[in-house]
């Protein structure tokens, strides 16, 4: 009971003081619905790089990847393989969606689709889909939390108060900080994830096996199969490797909220320089792949693979320590949580309610109603969270099966003249129906390979075949344009 | 129109948000005039761009099979874990190299292979 308290007290004061330099950042300056959502387009690349870097490095790198590490083995080095390569996509995407959003002041994801197709149906439609599929994301974070204070406290505090308590919190500095609040959080999440990966990755192997080599040697020795794909697993091996990492690295920056922070740019430039530099962040990935893996020889047998390694923390380290990696996670919880939170509110109030239900409204009233949503939304994905049970991976490739369907809209959009609203529309459905369809039958992966690719391919085709069938259009990209023009010119 | 095309796109997309809107309304207006040309609103990167690019996606995606394997252990690393490792530190090295290429079309606008292939 006493090492539950100090490891509490730790989280305690690391949680606190993340909140702290939220709600610190936001309240030095003064709030509108631009600078809430996109940071007044003024972050350089330091702070970009932060809120990308805090946005890809989640609870899932922290629990997730030594979790699969530890229950199926190499598969897990699928997320080495996206990770290099969404940046390698996004220095190709992010740039010139950047500036598409400096000129029609785009805010959001659906945004860009109702103004490159002209249609605020299929931007709400889009916004719906996005803020779908961010629920599993979300609860991946909230399942991840949850889990930190249950090992932290020794079975102590339920997981369900823990997250409840957690995500006030979260709700609290994105409704008074916006997306500026959360960046800075970031810094303080990285350093201590940085310090954490680094010794625990180092230590861990080093204190059963005597270092890395020598670990692997024993894994070799005891599992050889574990070590190549596919894995532990019957049915991930090559072919799931290739179709997931696409899906997942062309995927990636099709979620509403890392395409929206890409908005939050000082200019393309700084998002190309950090596509080339992003992938060095990754470099304590593969140290979460050494717990999980020393894991498997030391504590055999664990129900739930994702508390591999906290379990393993809490097994070799003093409670304080136990205290700090988990204050660490807390934080990589939280940080995405508020910007997806933030996101997701963000496309209900402004592309699904003002378009299509109150046309009225109001900056003022969209920006507050964002606000509300943030609470309704906060609550929907911890109902979720507290009567799911799947695992953290399995979440996040669900929510990446749904997300990645918004690809073909995007890379056509940018760099097509032919493609029409009509086909983005059904290529959506198509890709989303075929890919829910095999997940929900549970055939997923689906001859050897991915699900969410599956349906991404089926999504392209009906974009190609739809559009070529329909008349082609201008784009709304050059009409808006043109009435901008006319509104400077006047 | 489409040597209009390959000049005026880029210019746009380097006109930065510094600069006064004098200098962004011309540029709004010869745009205007073959706007029904243009149908997507962006330059498409170069081919030296996407060449470097492919690099990593063909060493970390398409060549599974070929390094997907426990020997030869480098550095105490079996073989596929050694050979992503790696490729976290080659690809910034290939996306710089393609960021240069980038930099080149955007501030000559004329070389063939910075237009649209």
């Amino acid at each position: 009971m006493n090492a539950s308290v100090v490891a509490l007290a730790f989280i305690s004061v690391i949680v606190s003081a993340g909140a702290f330099v939220g709600f610190y950042a936001g309240t030095r300056r003064k709030m509108d619905l631009e600078q809430w959502t996109v940071g007044d387009r003024g972050f350089g690349m330091l702070l970009v790089w932060l809120l990308m870097a805090g946005e890809a490095y989640t609870t899932f790198t922290f629990l997730g990847a030594s979790g699969w590490a530890y229950s199926k083995g190499a598969p897990v080095l699928y997320i080495l393989g996206y990770q290099p390569l969404m940046y390698v996509v996004s220095f190709f995407i992010l740039p010139p969606v950047w500036e598409a959003g400096r000129k029609y002041r785009l805010q959001t994801q659906a945004d860009f689709f109702r103004v490159r197709y002209e249609s605020k149906y299929l931007a709400a439609f889009v916004a719906l889909v996005g803020i779908i599929f961010i629920v599993p994301y979300l609860q991946v974070q909230l399942t991840g939390l949850g889990m930190i204070v249950e090992i932290a406290s020794y079975g102590a505090i339920h997981r369900t108060i823990a997250m409840i308590i957690s995500f006030l919190i979260v709700a609290g500095f994105v409704l008074s900080s916006g997306i500026r609040g959360v960046a800075w959080v970031s810094v303080l999440k990285d350093l201590l994830l940085l310090f954490g990966a680094v010794f625990v990755g180092v230590a861990i192997p080093y204190i059963y096996f005597g270092g890395i080599g020598p670990m692997f040697a024993e894994l070799v020795r005891t599992k050889p199969g574990h070590l190549v794909m596919p894995g532990s697993t019957t049915n991930q091996g090559h072919l799931w490797y290739v179709s997931t990492v696409l899906l997942v690295s062309g995927g990636f920056y099709m979620w509403p909220q890392f395409f929206g922070a890409s908005f939050s740019a000082k200019s393309s430039d700084t998002l190309r320089r950090n596509a080339v530099i992003m992938p060095f962040y990754s470099i304590t990935m593969p140290l979460m792949f050494f717990v999980g893996l020393a894991a498997t020889i030391v504590l055999p047998g664990l129900a739930n693979g994702d508390l591999a390694m906290l379990t393993l923390v809490r097994k070799t380290f003093p409670a304080w320590f136990l205290g700090v990696i988990g204050g660490a996670g807390a934080l990589t919880a939280m940080v995405p949580a508020g910007v997806m939170i933030l996101a997701a509110s963000t496309l209900f109030a402004k592309n699904i309610c003002r378009p299509i239900l109150w046309p009225n409204m109001t900056d003022q009233q969209v920006a507050k109603l964002a606000k509300v949503t943030v609470l309704v939304i906060t609550v929907a994905a911890l109902c979720s969270a507290i009567y799911s049970s799947s695992t953290l991976v399995a979440l996040l490739l669900l929510g990446f099966g749904g997300v990645a369907q918004f690809l073909p809209g995007v890379v056509f959009g940018l760099y097509s003249k032919r493609v029409t609203m009509a086909g983005v529309f059904a290529g959506i459905v198509a890709g989303v129906f075929v890919f829910v369809a095999f997940a929900v039958s549970r055939h997923d992966p689906i001859m050897g390979l991915n699900a969410g690719f599956v349906g991404l391919c089926c999504n392209t085709a009906v974009v190609m075949v739809v559009s070529l069938l329909t008349p082609t259009e201008r784009g709304g990209f050059i009409e808006i344009r043109r009435s901008d023009n006319a509104g400077q010119m006047s | 129109m489409r040597i209009l095309d390959k000049y005026l796109i880029p210019c746009t997309l380097l006109v930065s948000e510094g600069e006064s809107p004098s200098v962004i309304v011309p540029f709004y207006g010869v745009i205007q005039a073959s706007s029904a040309d243009l149908g997507a609103p962006v330059r498409k990167p170069s081919r030296g761009a996407i060449l470097f690019a492919l690099i990593p996606f063909v060493a970390i995606c398409f060549s599974v099979p070929l390094w997907d394997r426990i020997d030869p252990v480098i550095l105490g690393l079996p073989f596929n874990f050694f050979w992503l490792i790696a490729w976290l530190l080659l690809t910034p090295l290939c996306m710089w190299g393609a960021y240069r290429k980038e930099a080149q079309c955007a501030s000559d606008p004329r070389r063939e292979d910075g237009g649209t292939p």
